[in-house]
């Protein structure tokens, strides 16, 4: 079992070109982590401000 | 005028507050009782899972600390050393100190005798002893001429023998310390010349191939220069940024654009920043991997969300009133931020940033990327130089399967966790301090 | 028993309305409720600030409608009404605290001394040094005694050296009754006070950067009679030298202290005059409603 992390630094750790397609594959895995954490930070800032109680 | 008597309450005859209320007392304080038991339970797990890992890794790491030296009797032969006569430090740079150790070995076991024997004695040194004559040597050139019993470092194998961690009853063939071997051992730690003393090379020495000559000196140092690069950057910008946006920043659309990017940011994995390091920092700017000017840049990125949400956190706590004063006498929105609501704001800021940096402390994904996972020998003396950090450090040695390398890492996490806890203390004993009453 | 007790207290009070509602028979002239025409005099010989056709709006609420009234130079004037009638929201026009709410809009015309306090040409920093305010609740800053009254002189750069400083602070401590107080204890914070002392160390603050005319919103509503009484004697003093405008929520506190009384409806005001007159003979109906507690 692996994880995505795992795999970015697997692809990552070694010499090659920087724009061969092991690198690309690491930076699409990256951007790919970084969508899913927007989505569910969008989600948990809508169902904060949905339930926030208005104290004063 | 009747109001006032509970008894005239509108309820069922024979009903009441009392009695309704008791029914349910019973049940309420049960289902509190339960549920601080539940608290009582978690917490108890929690702490004996803490104090599992402790004791494990403690009990792997300790005997790290302490590390089995030998006492050899060394002839400090100008002849070798300094065959001219002229005190030359080139000529006691150069010169052959490991011939001095094996003489001093042959001096200990006269008795041994063949090619084969005389390499199963030298094995039992490391082959730093003949740097550590050279280092006596230029330290104090009187030597030269001189005898002396001369501690000097054991190999891994006889270290890690001493230590009871290598079975005697195995064949010797799947031994790594063989019988001849182990006959010395115990005729010199019956003669008291082996000892186990403190391991002063763990943090003096860079890493190294050889196990015994180990140190996390280099990684500390490393750790501490990004550490520094980190702070520097992160800590004015986080704090200026967090007044901006609190206090002089307009509220619309974009600053709520910002607001969700900082938040989401701040939660993002740390492996992204590393990517955005490899590709900008190394790639674009070029900068020299594996620097901890550059570790120190990325884990800033990775900082600076955390010390902006603590920052505005901290400055949202402070009472409109203490505005309202300073606004009111004529101060400028700016001289009411600088000079009341930043001071007040201070102990929060300084306490996100302090956890904030103890997290940089512990990264080593982002680390990994921007190449601080080289095998680097020399302890790193500035920004620039090729260096690696703690935790990757221990991510290295985890890798290695000789026996010494297993608790010289726990010992590198024991490092690494002293510094943790200190850090978190640190933060929670100023928070104690500043805690301001208005 | 309690029946008794309530009817005679009813009774009293029809009394005391019949009684106050006798002598008023001749006063009130206006008896229209939904008049909210200014009754009385709003300009005075000599203006410190002159407000005219002032509305300010929090959002689409219109809080503040029409309002025009003159405040005479050393002179106590006081703001009363009931909860939500816009006098403290008037208050804050006139050192433009309102500025800090986003939301809210402020028009008209307000002047102190010849210069509108919302041109643009105003530098609200300054104007805040020549009008002061003092707060409902004692807000000192966390910092010493000494610090708190100083900090105005200095950041107006009033003062060239620690001596002359030192004096200011002093003199206006001494000028806000505080000194014999705390003349030992300079360095202690100022939230080590009592809430009376606290709202005198605000005063004496506001003193300090000499303003000409000083804003109090219901100094003390947070504060124990005695307090009270202390900072009633020491506005009395402070007329001599200042102008000043305090809101207030006890008609007693308007009676014993002002020299005028402007009456607050609904952001409508209602009445303004002479304090003896606006609590003996008041003009509207609505001024007469209140002061004689009907409502409010």
């Amino acid at each position: 079992m692996t994880t995505v992390t795992v795999q970015i630094v697997t692809l990552l750790t070694g010499d090659q070109e920087f724009d061969s397609a092991k690198t690309l594959a690491a930076f699409a895995l990256g951007l790919v982590l970084f969508t899913i954490t927007l989505i569910l930070n969008i989600v948990a800032l809508r169902v904060v401000r949905k339930y926030r109680e208005q104290y004063e | 005028m009747n109001k006032l008597k509970p008894s005239a309450a509108p309820v069922a005859p024979g009903r009441d507050i009392k009695t309704i209320v008791n029914a349910s007392l019973k049940r309420r304080h049960a289902a509190e009782r339960r549920f601080r038991w539940y608290g009582l339970i978690a917490i108890g797990l929690g702490l004996i899972f803490v104090a599992l890992m402790f004791t494990n890794i403690i009990g792997k790491g300790y005997p790290a600390f302490w590390q089995a030296y030998v006492q050899v009797p060394i002839t400090f032969d100008p002849a070798v050393i300094d065959p001219q006569g002229n005190r030359d430090p080139k000529a006691i740079e150069t010169a052959d100190y490991a011939a001095l150790v094996r003489a001093g070995m042959r001096q200990l076991f006269p008795a041994v005798q063949g090619r084969l024997e005389l390499r199963a004695l030298y094995g039992l040194i490391s082959s730093d002893a003949a740097y550590e004559l050279q280092r006596q040597v230029q330290q104090n050139p009187a030597l030269i001429g001189a005898s002396q019993e001369v501690w000097l470092l054991t190999s891994a194998t006889v270290d890690t023998f001493v230590k009871g961690n290598i079975d005697r009853t195995l064949d010797e063939t799947e031994r790594l310390v063989k019988d001849n071997q182990i006959e010395w051992i115990d005729k010199l730690l019956a003669a008291g010349k082996i000892q186990k003393q403190f391991n002063t090379v763990l943090f003096g020495n860079g890493d190294s191939r050889e196990p015994e000559q180990a140190g996390i000196r280099g990684a500390l140092m490393g750790s501490f220069f990004t550490l520094v690069v980190t702070f520097l950057l992160s800590f004015p910008i986080g704090v200026a940024t967090a007044v901006y946006l609190e206090e002089f920043a307009p509220k619309n659309r974009w600053t709520d654009l910002i607001e969700v990017n900082i938040n989401n940011l701040a939660a993002v994995p740390s492996i992204v920043f590393g990517l955005l390091g490899l590709a900008v920092f190394i790639n674009f700017f070029g900068l020299p991997r594996s620097a901890p000017l550059v570790g120190g840049l990325v884990l800033s990125l990775m900082t600076l969300p955390v010390i902006i949400i603590a920052g505005r956190a901290a400055l949202t706590s402070v009472p409109p009133s203490i505005r309202e004063a300073a606004l009111g006498m004529g101060a400028s929105k700016l001289q009411t931020v600088g000079h009341h609501v930043l001071p007040l704001a201070m102990p929060g800021m300084l306490t996100g940033s302090i956890i904030g940096m103890a997290r940089a402390l512990g990264e080593s994904a982002p680390l990994l990327m921007i190449g601080m996972v080289a095998f680097i020998v020399d302890v790193p003396k500035s920004f620039m130089d090729p260096a690696t950090v703690l935790p990757v450090q221990i991510y290295l040695w985890s890798d290695l399967p000789e026996r010494a390398f297993v608790e010289r890492t726990s010992a590198a996490i024991m490092v690494l966790l002293a510094f943790m806890i200190l850090m978190n203390g640190l933060a929670i004993v100023l928070r104690k301090r500043f805690e301001r009453r208005w | 028993m309690s029946t008794t007790a309530v009817e005679t207290a009813v009774s009293l009070d029809n009394a005391l309305s019949t009684a106050i509602g006798a002598r008023k028979q001749s006063s009130v002239e206006v008896t229209d409720y939904d008049s909210r025409q200014t009754v009385g005099k709003i300009t005075v010989d000599h203006p410190k600030m002159i407000c005219r056709e002032v509305n300010v709006y929090y959002g689409e609420k219109h809080a503040i409608k029409n309002v025009g009234l003159d405040i005479g130079t050393n002179e106590v004037i006081a703001f009363i009404g009931p909860s939500g009638c816009g006098k403290s929201t008037f208050l804050r026009c006139l050192n433009r605290m309102n500025d800090t709410i986003p939301i809210c809009r402020v028009t008209g015309q307000i002047k102190l001394d010849d210069d509108d306090v919302y041109d643009k040409s105003i530098d609200v920093v300054q104007l805040r040094a020549r009008v002061g305010m003092v707060f409902q609740k004692p807000n000192p800053f966390p910092k010493s005694i000494y610090e708190n009254v100083a900090y105005g002189p200095r950041i107006h750069g009033m003062v060239n050296n620690k001596t002359e400083l030192d004096e200011l602070v002093r003199d206006s401590l001494e000028r806000a009754g505080l000194i014999k107080e705390v003349e030992k204890r300079l360095d202690e914070p100022g939230t080590s006070l009592s809430g009376g002392q606290q709202q005198r160390l605000c005063i004496a603050r506001a003193i300090a950067v000499n303003p000409e005319v000083i804003l109090m919103d219901e100094p003390c509503s947070a504060l124990d009679p005695i307090a009270t009484a202390k900072i009633e004697e020491l506005i009395d003093e402070l007329r001599e030298n200042y102008t000043i405008v305090i809101v207030t929520h006890s008609m007693q506190q308007a009676a014993r202290v002002s020299q005028r009384t402007a009456y607050f409806h609904l952001g409508d005001l209602i009445e303004i005059g002479d304090t003896d007159q606006i609590f003996t003979n008041p003009r509207h109906k609505l001024t007469e409603d209140y002061i004689t507690g009907r409502f409010g």
